[in-house]
């Protein structure tokens, strides 16, 4: 009782610092929140859209006709069935009175797919508008209808038999973002494909059996039904879960929820400098009641609680706001999200969020607390050792926090790794630095004398200030460096992304090819020749024995520099053209980085390879990396220029976008050039693009709000600061100072902090954002000029009009009041 | 004593003329020929070599010339590279991924064409490995495609096998999870098929 009644009276008789301390929290955990919030509904979002890339909970897949035994071995291992589908597709020439082309069919039945489904130009839906298909009826889609030059209603011819175009499909939940999923689909009903009779022994066709269960799985809890039915079914069925599709998606997306993730956790140390620096100001200045109470009998144990349960009560009353306010707003942030982006977002409120964030804070709050606390109470100076023990907890909290927030492994850490280091490295150097400065006797100045002196003599004060204004700008400059870098990759990637991918193109048609494609309007770029090869060696380990043999075929390709896109991580580049007629010198090779890596192929390692028949051996003089962003030919294994030229080999190529007409090109090279295989990967990065886009564009207003929680922060600190500064401000007018003398010193004070700070700061955003880009994002950097002079002007400006205005309304304050303080 | 020596002379030179005239065969393929989910050893190249070794002791010499994914388009260019080995035979055995990618049959006969006079002029004698395409392609493709075949051997008088994968194709025991290509089991028959095909011609 005693506790709660001094928390009370403590609560009662600091209500300013409550309310800023609450005001810092909730800033500091609600752009934590939000964010979590936000990538939790991503997460929820693409479990949702993940089911309806699969159409079902699970689905067992064969190249063969699934056997009856098998089927009973499979429901035998399934959880309690609600529904179940048989569905077959094949690959068959469909044609036109004018063309034939190769194309899929789906056989779709009553009621499947399970989740999400087909949406037709006009607006109806299927499995919710329509009935199935009659036996001489098709569903296609437009490219369909492009490539057969035919429109709805009329007919197409599969096998023998002829079928009406009924409707055309606008968008098929059951689209895969896979190269498989190039092909343009027809859909029949199961009597319209026995009707085509293409279906007999020899036939090839993938069978299927689409499950949902009764009970509500999640993806994961259907990941781990996969893997245990994978090891109990022959290996000619093939296990598919949801998750399988999520993680295409989430790969796509894992780079933006790390950006993501990096923003929140910014904001939240931002708030946790604020935290830790408003409270033991707090402490400081309640260390007068610390004594007298324990003086009058009252127990360690009980003062540690009582502050510990006040810092508590604090952290709490922000938690419950931020999440009502959270749990308020979500319900108006959903709708308005989701029109904003296109993208089906999942919003409502996971309490299982709340839970776990409560507990987090807990923990904070109690890790943070002690080592503040302890001290007071104990009434001992601590060591330094001391002291940094006290702090461990806290600080390996931290780690852990940052080290689960991001979805990739160890970005959070090594983020909030360097920041420690950082913030060590500055109240280290500060420390020695402020201690020599302390040396610096009269200066002529008198405003500039006081502020040195009340820098190098407060320097925990300094330092403080100096970090988190440090740390703001730092984290300034490398937000908008990083978002730009990564918006700036994906709109160059957008810009440059191919339309179509040509394969099979012999080395003599290329010419041909690429006057054709000029002449309809595009170019033919990324042009790129590929030999067969198997390793046969590596140094002297054989690759080419029993085990993995199948593994040791590659593709070579040869070019006389890198691209662009490519960065070479150790070694160096090509030393030109090969100039040995008879191999009699190793050829030099560059290897791709994570190839290197899984194969153990390291620089200066000798590669023998059996290029069609004949041996050459090769050097690694290059390690390099590739830009993910690239969506154009790319491979693991680059021989130098001339050097296996002359091996038979196929060409590569990619077909810009543009302002063409796509299908007129697609028809043109596949009767002009008909061995070309033509892929149109519009769709396949369409739907990349407008996920990708859409959530960067969040991200980006996401990154504005918590470099506004940061600057607000940093006043919340300042104005804290100032409000401490009143005693030495009577001081200096009651020994007959002039206010202008006063005013500017705090001006000149806080100014040089803020200006150190802001330089300083800047170059680590600067340099932290190209590591960022370059090594965690894989990602151009973007050095934004503009941004940094914006913020090299900006804080200390602001500094000085908040110390300005703070000082000024001190300052002209009559001195009873002062005193009364 | 004299006799003895006589015979071991006779069988010597025997041994020395049947190695120096040991023939090579070129495969010149797709996945099919190159193996595509077992080792070059398990693919049917290297097994009709070993039959040829085991049932009329003969030594060939084979050339496994299959490159997954490959069509007829690139056949001719990598025709040109192995005959610098100076095949005896070529086995001609590409067209399926033509077939199964719905290429136009006119031009991939024009390929298969081009191949076989390339062949034919440096000596080698040819022969045709015919395949079927799977029945859902429709009627109309899977007959063209199997006629692409027997109109080449007409037109050259090749020697010609058929169908590559007879009593292999669609039989779920022979072949791996995709359907399309075949296990050891399958490239076993294979084998079998080829060699008795092959043994006529050495």
């Amino acid at each position: 009782m005693l506790v709660l009644e001094l928390v009370t009276k403590a609560l009662s008789r600091s209500k300013s610092f409550s309310f800023i301390f609450i005001l810092n929290f909730c800033l500091a955990i609600a752009s934590l929140s939000y964010l979590q919030f936000f990538k939790s509904s991503i997460d929820s979002s693409l479990d949702a859209k993940a089911k309806s890339l699969l159409g079902a909970d699970i689905v067992i897949s064969s190249r063969f006709p699934i056997s009856e035994n098998q089927k009973e071995l499979v429901n035998s291992l399934l959880p309690s069935i609600k529904s179940y589908d048989e569905g077959i597709s094949t690959v068959s020439m469909v044609s036109s009175s004018k063309r034939a082309r190769l194309m899929e069919l789906v056989q779709v039945n009553e009621g499947f797919p399970y989740y999400g489904g087909l949406v037709f130009k006009d607006k109806t839906t299927y499995p919710q508008d329509l009935q199935i298909l009659k036996e001489n009826e098709v569903w296609v889609y437009q490219e369909v209808l492009d490539l057969l030059e035919l429109k709805i209603n009329d007919t197409l011819k599969i096998g023998n038999k002829e079928y009406i175009i009924k409707k055309v499909i606008d968008s098929d939940s059951l689209k895969n973002i896979n190269f498989n999923g190039f092909m343009p689909k027809v859909y029949l009903s199961s009597q319209g494909l026995k009707r085509s009779e293409l279906l007999k022994f020899g036939s090839t066709g993938r069978y299927k059996l689409n499950y949902i269960f009764n009970e509500n799985f999640t993806n994961d809890e259907l990941e781990n039904l996969e893997k245990n039915l994978e090891e109990k079914l022959d290996r000619t069925l093939r296990v598919s879960s949801p998750n399988d599709g999520r993680d295409r998606l989430l790969r796509v997306l894992n780079f933006l929820t790390n950006f993501l993730s990096l923003v929140s956790l910014i904001s939240f140390f931002l708030g946790l400098v604020g935290l830790i620096y408003l409270y033991s100001g707090f402490l400081r200045k309640h260390q007068n009641d610390i004594n007298v109470l324990s003086d009058i009998g009252v127990s360690k144990k009980n003062l540690i609680l009582t502050y510990l349960v006040h810092l508590f009560v604090l952290i709490s009353i922000a938690t419950i706001l931020v999440f009502s306010f959270i749990a308020l707003t979500s319900q108006f942030i959903g709708p308005f999200i989701q029109k904003y982006i296109e993208f089906n977002f999942d919003f409502s409120l996971d309490y299982m969020f709340f839970l776990k964030s409560s507990v987090v804070l807990f923990a904070l709050s109690l890790s943070v607390g002690l080592p503040l606390i302890l001290p007071l109470v104990q009434k001992e100076k601590r060591s330094f050792l001391n002291v940094i023990i006290s702090f461990t907890p806290f600080v390996l909290f931290l780690l852990l926090l940052s080290n689960l927030v991001t979805p990739s492994r160890n970005i959070g850490l090594y983020f909030a790794l360097s920041v420690l280091l950082l913030i060590i490295i500055f109240f280290a150097v500060g420390s020695i630095v402020l201690k020599k400065l302390d040396f610096i006797g009269h200066l002529d100045n008198l405003s500039l004398s006081l502020a040195l002196k009340n820098i190098t003599r407060q320097k925990r004060t300094s330092l403080t200030l100096f970090t988190a204004i440090l740390l703001c700008t730092a984290f300034f400059s490398l937000i908008p460096q990083v978002g730009s870098s990564l918006s700036n990759a994906l709109t160059q990637s957008v810009n440059e992304r191919p339309r179509f991918f040509v394969i099979d193109a012999k080395e003599e048609q290329i010419k041909d090819i690429s006057s054709q494609v000029e002449t309809l309007g595009a170019k033919l770029e990324n042009i790129a020749p590929m030999i067969r090869a198997r390793i046969i060696k590596i140094n002297d380990r054989i690759e080419n024995d029993e085990k993995n043999s199948t593994q040791s075929t590659v593709n070579l390709s040869y070019r006389t520099e890198l691209k662009k896109s490519e960065t070479i991580v150790e070694g160096r580049d090509f030393s030109g053209a090969y100039d040995s007629n008879n191999f009699s010198k190793p050829i030099e090779l560059s290897v791709e980085q994570r190839y290197a890596s899984r194969k153990k192929i390291k620089l200066g390692d000798t590669i023998t390879f059996d290029v069609l028949g004949l041996e050459v051996v090769a050097k690694v003089v290059n390690i390099r990396t590739v830009k993910w962003t690239e969506f154009t030919p790319n491979f693991f294994l680059i021989m130098q220029d001339k050097a296996i030229n002359d091996a038979p080999k196929t060409m590569l190529a990619t077909i810009s976008t543009g302002n063409y007409d796509a299908t007129q090109m697609l028809l043109k090279l596949t009767d002009t050039f008909p061995t070309l295989t033509v892929i149109d990967v519009k769709n396949l990065f369409e739907t990349f693009a407008t996920v990708v886009k859409d959530v960067s564009a969040i991200t980006e207003k996401m990154s504005y709000y918590s470099i506004i929680i940061g600057l607000l922060m940093s006043f919340i600190i300042i104005q804290y600061q100032m409000n401490l500064q009143k005693n030495n401000i009577l001081r200096l007018k009651m020994i007959g100072i002039k206010n202008k003398t006063i005013k500017n010193s705090f001006l000149l004070e806080y100014g040089l902090i803020s200006f150190v700070a802001s330089c300083i700061g800047i170059i680590i955003g600067s340099l932290g954002s190209y590591l960022i880009s370059n090594l965690l994002f894989e990602s151009y950097w973007d050095f934004r000029a503009d941004v940094l002079a914006i913020y090299f002007l900006l804080i200390p400006l602001i500094t000085i009009l908040v110390v300005s205005l703070f000082t000024s309304k001190i300052i002209h304050q009559k001195e009873n009041i002062l005193f009364g303080e | 004593m004299k006799k003895t020596i006589i015979i071991i002379f006779i069988f010597t030179l025997q041994i020395l003329s049947a190695n120096t005239n040991s023939k090579t065969i070129l495969f010149l393929g797709d996945s099919l020929t190159e193996g595509l989910g077992v080792t070059k050893e398990q693919a049917y190249p290297n097994l009709v070599k070993n039959l040829f070794k085991t049932k009329l002791n003969k030594n060939i010499n084979v050339i496994n010339g299959g490159v997954s994914g490959s069509t007829t388009s690139d056949g001719l260019s990598r025709l040109q590279w192995y005959l610098k080995r100076k095949p005896d035979i070529v086995f001609i055995a590409l067209g399926a991924n033509d077939g199964l990618r719905g290429l136009n049959l006119i031009q991939s006969e024009k390929n298969l064409e081009e191949i076989i006079n390339h062949a034919l002029k440096s000596n080698a004698k040819v022969l045709l490995a015919g395949m079927l395409i799977p029945p859902n392609y429709g009627m109309k493709y899977s007959q063209d495609f199997e006629n692409m075949y027997k109109n080449l051997q007409k037109k050259y008088n090749l020697m010609f096998m058929p169908f590559l994968l007879k009593g292999v194709a669609g039989e779920q025991s022979l072949n791996q999870a995709d359907g399309i290509h075949p296990n050891i089991k399958g490239h076993e028959i294979m084998a079998k098929e080829v060699f008795e095909f092959l043994k006529e011609e050495l």
